[in-house]
């Protein structure tokens, strides 16, 4: 497909003038507060968003209000370990980064397109999610309470995943053109904003001894095969995918060439 | 300035072989086109660049296909292309520092620069340029047979690697080691990609690089390497990292 990602691109540039700068340069603790800030404020975002998918969907009601409690537990826990750990979690740079998302989260609601919130959440955001948390939990021994909470958000995150594409596989069967529509559909916003938050931090994630490269190519591969395993050939999953965090990957490496 | 070079030079190498006659009812390219002509004329200075590596130092992949690459680049050559425009555009600087990364010294290098690296980015190019309904039937006729070419080669490439650099992790590390250069200097060419043929043939950077990966990934699984690994080396060569 044809991308048109220029537009929305100029949103979420207006959504975040002030976070470009912290991006390379940040002090290890600064790098710290901001991915701890977007964690947890992020977990809230998702329980919202779980919420309002159950608001969609009677028959999915229970089950996706169990999801947003989780979610916000994974926040509280993570609130408990980043203070225990002296850490004050940079609530601005969150805002920064999550407004965009929030914005197309509402616009589904308001739209009652419980699919589309599907893939937003239960594969572009969770996939952000595992990308990050999974590496993380190889260093997150250097602070107490970190490796619990961050487990068991993974464990979660997984589960979360699971539920997501037996829906979509179900939904979709023998109709993986109509699923491969909607892909591109969400996609078109949700990588750009998604992935964007993920060029945001790749610079946070090397300062704490992550690889900001690994983590984006978690997402992308990540977020891909979720499509394959709905239905979609690899192929297709791939191109569209990567046709969509390229501008990203070209972007990141400008602005850090300076 | 475009630098003197085995790309720059029509005929040079493989061009000995006589070019293709095409088939009688083959739509001509008008040489008025000047957006098409500049698309072939940057294509052009590739596929010289790697047929003089395939006849230099892998010669198996200059006879593939019955020398389809040879043949190809001898009817890039015989078109009414101006390098003069191409020199003069925004295509050439970062087409020259692309090139000037890809100077393959060795085979190893050859097969994995060229034969794995840079045709599957032709093939990207010449699928999405054969594809598209406001090239010319001329154009999306070259374009098809850019990409037979290209596809003969990386079959022959495919096999050379197996056997002479290796499969699965080993050759992971070769082929990062190899490919850092060139695919770190992809993203200079967006703009001027977008600038250029964005808008007249719908041919976009973004597009090129999802139907690229999308095949390197497929040809680099296919040689026993990892996805993931082969996803992390691209996305960090192209962040600059």
């Amino acid at each position: 497909m044809s991308t048109t990602y220029g537009d929305l691109r100029g949103a979420r540039d207006a959504a975040q003038t002030g976070s470009r700068a912290t991006r390379h340069e940040a002090p290890p603790e600064q790098a710290v507060a901001a991915l701890m800030g977007l964690a947890i404020f992020g977990e809230k975002v998702a329980a919202r968003t779980y919420v309002a998918m159950a608001e969609i969907r009677d028959e999915h009601a229970e089950l996706l209000r169990k999801f947003a409690g989780m979610e916000a537990r994974h926040g509280a826990s993570f609130l408990a370990a980043s203070r225990a750990n002296g850490v004050e979690p940079d609530r601005e740079f969150a805002d920064g980064e999550l407004g965009y998302l929030i914005e197309q989260v509402d616009r589904y609601s308001a739209e009652r397109d419980f699919d589309a919130l599907a893939i937003l959440q239960g594969f572009i955001v969770e996939s952000l999610a595992i990308a990050t948390y999974e590496p993380f939990l190889a260093i997150a021994d250097r602070y107490p309470g970190a490796t619990e909470a961050f487990s068991t958000a993974l464990a979660d995150e997984r589960f979360h995943v699971d539920w997501i594409t037996r829906y979509l596989r179900l939904r979709y069967f023998d109709r993986t053109g109509e699923f491969l529509g909607l892909a591109e559909r969400v996609n078109v916003q949700g990588i750009d904003c998604v992935g964007g938050t993920l060029m945001n931090i790749a610079g946070h994630l090397d300062q704490v001894g992550l690889s900001g490269a690994d983590c984006a190519a978690g997402m992308l591969d990540g977020y891909a095969a979720l499509l394959e395993d709905v239905g979609l050939e690899q192929r297709a999953a791939l191109k569209n995918v990567t046709t969509l965090f390229a501008p990203l990957l070209v972007r990141y490496q400008r602005e850090r060439a300076g | 300035m475009v630098p003197e070079g085995p790309e720059t030079r029509p005929g040079a190498r493989g061009g000995a072989h006589a070019p293709v006659p095409g088939d009688a009812d083959e739509p001509l390219l008008a040489p008025a086109d000047a957006d098409e002509l500049l698309l072939w004329a940057l294509m052009a200075r590739f596929e010289r660049l790697a047929l003089d590596r395939y006849v230099a130092l892998a010669p198996a992949l200059a006879d593939a296909g019955d020398g389809a690459k040879r043949a190809w680049v001898a009817r890039l050559d015989a078109l009414p292309t101006d390098a003069a425009a191409l020199a003069a555009s925004p295509l050439a600087p970062p087409t020259d520092a692309l090139l000037a990364r890809a100077r393959s010294a060795d085979e190893t290098a050859v097969l994995l620069v060229q034969g794995l690296v840079l045709e599957h980015l032709g093939q990207a190019i010449y699928r999405i340029a054969e594809g598209t309904e406001r090239a010319s039937d001329a154009s999306r006729s070259l374009a098809r047979d850019g990409l037979a070419a290209s596809r003969a080669v990386t079959a022959a490439a495919a096999r050379r690697t197996a056997d002479a650099v290796g499969s699965g992790e080993d050759l992971y590390r070769t082929f990062t080691d190899h490919t850092h250069g060139v695919l770190g200097a992809l993203d200079a060419l967006a703009d001027p990609v977008d600038a250029v043929f964005g808008a007249r043939f719908g041919l976009r950077f973004a597009d090129v690089m999802g139907e690229f990966v999308a095949d390197l990934v497929a040809a680099g699984t296919a040689l026993g390497m990892q996805r993931r690994k082969i996803v992390a080396h691209l996305a960090g060569a192209c962040m600059g990292l």
